[in-house]
């Protein structure tokens, strides 16, 4: 959620680079926060290839549509989903 | 068991679209579908984020909008980053991290849509192997 935003407004990437490096990115920061939660025990194998494996599935349909979008589209679709994470999290 | 599926399928569309890992589904998926503890799903939800993270970057590659040495450098600077966001997390309290974080965001969504209504026109995606591009989609739009 921070990483796109950071290499558009900051770094002056376009949209479909930020979030495509973004998504390389997260393959080394989700592999080490993984690898760690699993040494303490907490991560469960099973429940996240249920859920994961649906999931590559869902994102090879989301690179495609991202490709055919224009880059205002992304940023706006962006700005929503993280109004309503925020939005989230103050009414939690 | 069909509705963690179905979150994954969603929440694997969301990652594809905004270079996003999916986390911000999986964790309410693992918790409302499969019973998992908030503590466990954030783990669990880790765990699944690597499959996508790799399938999406490599189809993302293949269209030629990954930046590789940013990306390797971005990942590694976060893994640096990550000891100091647990040393500040400790210092400061719950409440004020989830409120902070919140408005952190909300700046940001109004930073990307005043940038993008008001910005200059952006270029289009570096690469185009399958003829379609983002340039397209605004004409036929």
């Amino acid at each position: 959620m921070v990483i796109v935003p950071l290499l558009v407004l900051w770094l002056g990437y376009e949209e479909h680079a930020a979030t495509a490096t973004s998504l390389a990115a997260i393959v080394f920061i989700a592999g080490f926060a993984a690898a760690t939660q699993g040494l303490y025990g907490n991560v469960d194998v099973h429940d996240a290839l249920l859920i994961g494996v649906p999931a590559v599935g869902g994102v090879l349909v989301g690179t495609w549509v991202a490709q055919r979008l224009a880059a205002r589209a992304i940023a706006l679709l962006f700005a929503g989903v993280l109004v309503l994470s925020a939005a989230e999290l103050i009414l939690r | 068991m069909i509705g963690a599926i179905a979150i994954g399928v969603v929440a694997g569309v969301l990652a594809g679209l905004l270079g996003v890992g999916g986390g911000v589904l999986f964790v309410p998926g693992l918790v409302i579908f499969l019973s998992l503890g908030q503590h466990q799903a954030e783990a669990t939800s880790l765990l699944a984020i690597i499959p996508v993270a790799i399938v999406g970057s490599y189809r993302q590659d293949r269209y030629g909008n990954v930046r590789r040495a940013d990306a390797l450098l971005l990942g590694l600077l976060s893994l640096a980053g990550a000891a100091g966001g647990v040393a500040l997390a400790n210092a400061l309290s719950g409440a004020f991290l989830r409120d902070a974080f919140a408005l952190l965001m909300l700046i940001v969504a109004a930073q990307l849509v005043h940038r993008t209504l008001h910005g200059e026109a952006q270029p289009a995606a570096p690469g185009d192997p399958d003829g379609v591009g983002p340039d397209d989609a605004t004409k036929m739009a």
